[in-house]
């Protein structure tokens, strides 16, 4: 039954057809329109274009003339070096707040780390970058003695740049985007941890006298981890999807400008590309998740 | 953000629900910025009369405008228009689209989720599976696709606001109909349900006069927790120029050009955000006070 629930759950699997077919006969209208040269049937173009996908072909650019599967391995990195940071980053600390708070619960702690959570929740994201761009771009801050000012825009100086400035470049967009998935991750991590740790097993664990830190990391955090799985897989495809709004104002080179770019343009074959790779993602995602159920609970078999 | 469902929800008195509402100070206060800023939205032309999208003539200088200056109390935008009048004009159409958009997503999720609930069977089956599908799809790049091909299509030079209330609504509504559902789920099994039938009550009448009101409760909190999501995503299309457009004002589009000024006159971009943050702050603790206070369990 727990193995039903997750499958229906799970959006990818056979229904990935659909998931393209709406974008697909949307953006045929428009191609139509724009190049009359295609009169093909709809459903040819779609098939035909399907065929072409399944061999890793995914058609050539119109804006530059480039292979669309060229155009996302260029980008690809920069949105991995971005948003594996940003996801990284929130993750190890969103996982602490959450623990702190709910073991914390009603002290001043949880209500510091909770208005947080609101504010991240709340906060319009390209809002948010411009302040951060204000305050530590734009002017510059004084700290310790010296007199910063953060590099606010793309990925490096040069082609040739050192690492230094590589992170220096990461630091404002990792740090915005960080805010906001924090937000999310803390807030789920708190509920669950709550529900945990309020169960029968951890007062019996409580009880037999091991230690509070003991109980809390090897009884609870397992348990408590199961549903912010849920949370990652939702945020994996990000990954490679990057974030459109964030990298359009540090002026990211990734996959997010790709997408924007792209759509300014009319370049369907590259938005084409672009979603159907957030597409595959997605439904890799959700796999990996499965396949986490299972080793994070015993309980949940796979036949 | 799902809202569990226990049998006690259903039977709680409006003034038990008040008394656990009135606990909760973060939500009191979000519910009074709330009305404050519908107030704002709607007489503020009345108190301060003067046209959004009037530019300022003898005082522009190609720059926006301090605050004071000319008689702007926010100062100018960078084409010299009134920052004030823009912020009212943009709360009128931020807020507008954000409860049209909420309404017809809770009535096609409520709709969608009632039939899906209360039939079972191969219904639910397929209901079920185009939710999935909706809720699978990344909302903000399909928008952002949508709108454009929306816009490439109609020979309109601009998009209409009903364009983006209809998108953003039918997008939205899967949440919706997953919760109505699970609560028609239980609903429908219950005694009231059963005695509608026995008396020969139609379906239809069953869903809509016996069942709905039964699983409002849950309904108005998704709601409330929506207008915020909604208000956040109106302001991202507008940013990104797929939104609503030019010279029309809505806070995400006053913040668009608000970067390249942003070293001479930071206020034109910390005012429309400011706005966007404490509106949408103020439902979220609204909406998680009104949670609490409906359905206790959920801490």
């Amino acid at each position: 039954m727990i193995l039903f629930g997750i499958i229906s759950q799970a959006p990818g699997g056979p229904l990935t057809p659909y998931l393209q077919n709406p974008h697909i006969t949307a953006a045929d209208i428009v191609r139509l329109k724009h190049n009359l040269g295609l009169d093909q049937p709809v459903p040819i173009q779609y098939l035909h274009w399907l065929g072409q996908v399944v061999r890793g072909d995914f058609g050539y650019s119109t804006s530059n003339s480039e292979s669309v599967m060229n155009a996302i391995l260029d980008r690809m990195p920069y949105t991995l070096e971005l948003m594996g940071t940003a996801i990284g980053l929130a993750l190890i600390i969103g996982v602490c707040f959450g623990i702190l708070s709910a073991i914390k619960q009603y002290s001043w702690v949880d209500f510091l780390i909770t208005t947080l959570a609101f504010f991240g929740q709340s906060m319009p994201v390209f809002w948010f970058a411009l302040m951060v761009q204000l305050a530590f771009s734009v002017n510059g801050f004084t700290c310790c003695g010296y007199h910063f000012a953060l590099p606010s825009a793309g990925h490096s100086s040069g082609e040739d740049s050192g690492l230094g400035d590589r992170i220096e470049h990461l630091i404002l967009p990792a740090a915005v985007l960080s805010v906001l998935y924090l937000a999310q991750f803390s807030r789920f991590m708190r509920s669950s941890m709550l529900e945990v740790i309020h169960s029968d097993y951890i007062r019996t664990a409580s009880a037999k006298g091991l230690t509070r830190f003991n109980v809390v990391m090897r009884h609870a955090f397992r348990n408590a981890l199961i549903p912010l799985v849920t949370i990652i897989a939702l945020t994996i495809p990000d990954l490679v999807g990057g974030a459109v709004v964030t990298e359009r104002i540090f002026a990211w080179g990734g996959m997010g400008s790709l997408f924007i770019d792209a759509l300014g343009q009319f370049d369907f074959a590259l938005l084409m590309g672009v979603m159907c790779l957030s597409a595959l993602f997605v439904v890799l995602a959700n796999l990996t998740a499965d396949v986490c159920y299972a080793w994070l609970d015993p309980r949940v078999k796979y036949t | 953000m799902a809202v569990a469902l226990n049998d006690d929800a259903f039977v709680v008195s409006r003034n038990t629900v008040w008394r656990r509402f009135r606990r909760h100070p973060m939500a009191l206060t979000g519910a009074i910025v709330i009305v404050l800023m519908a107030l704002f939205a709607a007489l503020g032309h009345f108190v301060y009369p003067v046209d959004p999208n009037a530019i300022d003539q003898v005082n522009w200088t190609g720059y926006p405008l301090a605050p004071g200056v000319g008689g702007h109390i926010l100062g100018s935008d960078e084409n010299g228009r009134d920052l004030l009048a823009r912020l009212i004009a943009g709360a009128q159409i931020s807020l507008t689209v954000a409860v049209f958009a909420v309404v017809m997503q809770i009535v096609i999720g409520s709709f969608l989720g009632a039939i899906a609930g209360y039939y079972g069977g191969w219904v639910d089956f397929w209901i079920m599976r185009l939710t999935d599908v909706v809720l699978s799809i990344p909302l903000l790049p399909l928008l952002l696709v949508l709108t454009a091909i929306v816009s490439a299509t109609s020979n309109k030079a601009s998009l209409s606001f009903g364009v983006i209330v209809v998108l953003i609504g039918g997008l939205t509504w899967p949440a919706a109909a997953r919760l109505v559902r699970a609560s028609f789920l239980s609903l429908r099994e219950r005694e009231f349900a059963e005695a509608a039938r026995a008396i020969g009550g139609s379906d239809a009448r069953i869903i809509f006069r016996h069942l709905l009101p039964n699983a409002v409760a849950p309904i108005i909190v998704q709601a409330t927790l929506a207008v915020a999501n909604v208000i956040l995503t109106e302001s991202v299309l507008s940013f990104l120029g797929f939104g609503i457009q030019p010279p029309q004002a809505s806070w995400g589009n006053m913040l668009a050009n608000a970067q390249t000024n942003i070293t001479i006159a930071p206020w034109v971009a910390i005012c429309p955000g400011l706005c966007i943050l404490i509106v949408s702050l103020s439902i979220n603790y609204l909406g998680d006070g009104l949670r609490d206070a409906i359905d206790p369990n959920q801490r």
